[in-house]
């Protein structure tokens, strides 16, 4: 909720009581964001290349191969009918994949993000010591990333 | 106007518009008791759900040019047509892939939320305004432009107190029932454009015994191009032009500012996902429909029925339904033409509030409460108010360009340059921000100046604008029949945003860093379990253990 005494940024940054504290490079350089973004990002390119390049090929197609497009088949049916139905396919298709993906293995690393995120908080709130904390824990986590990048 | 049939004012659509328009007021008097803090207002609270938000984004962008326009250019051109369809839809592939989840992690109720997170607030600010504003305020002329014309030619009221009506309602709907009446008067009107589409699309099929090709032969058989219309090219003069349309479709959803504030209103990313989800799927499935009734209209109307449907093609529908109900003058054919012409209506009110509301925000909360007065002493209550004042501006202003422009305006030209903006100003700044972490303020303001004015120059140098005579503007509603210059704009939308980066001064990165994280784990966003409360209750930390425990590895 707003509080109407700041700039949004500010704001936004007040609304997360921890935020002036957060480390957010720290967050950043942690194993297991970089294990969530390079994981989604490289997704995000295949899926991305993929459809806008299939979608390339459908435009050039129609563009184009205006004979191929405007034949006929199965008593009646333009090609053109075809491949645009096959772009519905496809759009639907890609969406269902990303959305599967996101459900079962993006959500969970982001949830693995923020729940470590808050236990170094609590921790530092608890008066442990952050470093001792993280070092705790990096190597751990070390050893989860080089496995699940095989 | 080619569309003037305003012999008298129909009583049985009327009658049913009365139906529409009273259903959307109950709605705008039960939201209006839920509206009243800004996230209220602006993102219906953030409670609407990932379903909900799928039928709202599918009701925000089914415009009556997506519904009436390509559905009569279908029947005017047929498979060339096929093509901005398919465009329009691939299109939300990028929100999904880019946008979507981030938008709902780093921003709270407008695009610049999102730049000016890591950019200087106010020049970042003012920019992203400058180019949400443009497109939202060339599109809402547009949309009232054809909501004009349709109203004109469906129900018999005169153009002029169309426009006055449709503005009046929309601004109903967004000053008394913000978001909440906006996003369910978007979710009605798609639930009845959809099974509008479904009725027609059996009715259609089953007059050719469910074989597509007794339906594509006929229709070809009924042109006068006969095969050439089932070939591409006789939409496009040009190949380029084609091209670039496409093009501009695809990215420039990907920037329309109405359809992206729609992610702030649900409570997290995985519903902002999820909507998208159901909204591929609703447009898809609507849009299959949209090409079966296209190509149905030509072949059941036949090259007679061209005249009927007007320049645009955009009457194409209505007087299929008349027809598939019996013909004009029965009583099936006027019930059915007048269901058509209330969804249509339908269709028409739930965009333009659409547009209304985020321009609201643009003014309000960007320009209003951060950059005039730099965020202090603005009372949620001020930014509030200030926001239905500036709805009402903006909706009066459109409300007289386009009673102004009337016929003058090529609505078609319009939709180029608002989806042409969108791609090449909004949409390379956008991603900027979130991916590139050299992007700095200059660069932001750079790349939106020059994808809006480069659009904007040419749009009007672009054939069917220039010379501005009315002969060269033969669509009320289609956006289609014009040469689209996106395929030039964005490339250099993107070339503004890197210039401008290069020869600016290197901010600091912390900032970015932030957004960064924030927008992929949506860390510190509002209502995302986190780090937001640091005295964390038991009961949420154990909730947040166990979902973790539960979730496969």
């Amino acid at each position: 909720m707003t509080h109407g005494t700041e700039t949004d940024a500010d704001r936004a940054r007040s609304e997360s009581p921890d935020a002036g504290e957060i480390d957010w490079e720290r967050i950043e350089r942690s194993p297991e964001f970089r294990e969530l973004t390079s994981k989604r990002h490289r997704f995000i390119a295949v899926a991305s290349t993929f459809t806008l390049g299939l979608f390339a090929i459908y435009l050039g197609l129609a563009t184009y191969a205006t004979d191929l497009m405007g034949t006929t088949v199965l008593g009646g049916v333009p090609i053109a009918w075809l491949a645009a139905m096959s772009m519905v396919l496809m759009t639907w298709a890609v969406t269902a994949i990303y959305l599967r993906k996101a459900e079962r293995e993006f959500g969970p690393m982001e949830e693995r993000v923020r729940e470590r995120a808050t236990a170094r908080f609590t921790r530092e709130d608890d008066g442990a010591a952050p470093a001792g904390a993280e070092a705790r824990t990096a190597p751990a986590a070390a050893a989860t990333t080089e496995g699940g990048a095989r | 106007m080619t569309l003037v049939l305003a012999a008298g004012v129909k009583a049985l659509p009327l009658a049913i518009f009365g139906v529409v328009l009273a259903g959307t007021l109950g709605i705008t008097f039960w939201a209006a008791k839920r509206t009243s803090t800004a996230s209220e207002f602006w993102a219906a609270g953030r409670s609407v759900t990932g379903l909900q938000n799928g039928w709202a984004i599918a009701g925000d962008y089914m415009s009556a040019s997506s519904f009436l326009g390509f559905a009569g250019l279908v029947f005017l051109f047929g498979v060339d047509a096929f093509v901005s369809l398919m465009a329009a839809l691939v299109a939300f592939l990028p929100v999904l892939l880019f946008l979507a989840e981030r938008m709902r992690n780093s921003g709270k109720y407008t695009l610049a939320d999102v730049l000016s997170f890591r950019l200087r607030e106010r020049p970042a600010r003012t920019a992203a305004a400058f180019g949400t504003l443009s497109v939202l305020l060339v599109y809402l002329v547009a949309q009232m432009v054809g909501a004009g014309v349709l109203i004109q030619a469906l129900v018999g009221i005169s153009f002029a107190p169309a426009v006055v009506i449709v503005g009046a309602f929309m601004l109903a709907y967004v000053i008394f029932g913000g978001m909440l009446a906006t996003t369910w008067v978007q979710i009605i009107k798609a639930v009845i454009l959809m099974a509008a589409g479904v009725l027609l699309t059996i009715l259609v099929l089953a007059k050719f015994g469910f074989n597509p090709g007794a339906l594509f032969t006929k229709a070809a058989a009924n042109h006068e191009a006969k095969d050439g219309y089932l070939h591409p090219g006789l939409q496009f003069p040009t190949q380029l032009g084609m091209l670039s349309f496409g093009i501009a479709f695809v990215l420039g959803t990907a920037g329309l500012p109405h359809i992206l504030v729609r992610f702030f209103t649900v409570p997290d990313a995985k519903a902002a996902r999820g909507s998208v989800g159901w909204a591929v799927f609703l447009i898809g499935a609507f849009y299959l429909m949209v090409m079966v009734v296209g190509v149905g209209a030509r072949a059941i109307l036949g090259q007679a029925g061209e005249e009927a449907a007007g320049k645009g093609g955009n009457l194409a529908i209505p007087t299929l339904a008349e027809s598939l109900g019996g013909g004009a003058g029965s009583n099936g054919g006027e019930i059915f033409l007048a269901v058509i012409s209330a969804v249509a209506l339908a269709t028409i009110l739930a965009v333009v509030a659409g547009l209304v509301i985020s321009a609201s925000g643009a003014v309000a909360h960007d320009l209003w409460s951060n950059v005039v007065r730099k965020g202090r002493e603005v009372s949620e209550r001020e930014e509030v108010w200030v926001a239905k004042l500036a709805a009402v501006a903006i909706g009066g202003l459109a409300i007289v360009l386009a009673i102004a422009g009337g016929a003058g305006f090529n609505v078609s030209a319009l939709v180029g340059l608002a989806f042409c903006i969108a791609a090449s100003a909004n949409f390379p700044a956008l991603v900027l921000a979130l991916f590139w972490k050299r992007f700095n303020t200059a660069g932001a303001v750079t790349g939106i100046v020059t994808g809006v004015v480069v659009s904007a120059v040419l749009i009007v140098l672009s054939d069917p604008v220039w010379p501005g005579t009315a002969t060269s503007s033969p669509s009320p509603l289609g956006s289609l029949a014009i040469d689209n210059p996106a395929i030039f704009c964005i490339p250099l939308g993107f070339l503004g945003c890197f210039v401008g980066t290069m020869l600016g001064r290197r901010e600091s990165e912390t900032t970015y860093h932030e957004l960064f994280v924030r927008s992929e784990t949506g860390l510190g966003a509002e209502g995302v379990s986190g780090i937001r409360r640091r005295p964390r209750t038991p009961a949420r930390r154990g909730a947040a253990a166990m979902a973790t425990q539960v979730l496969p590895k």
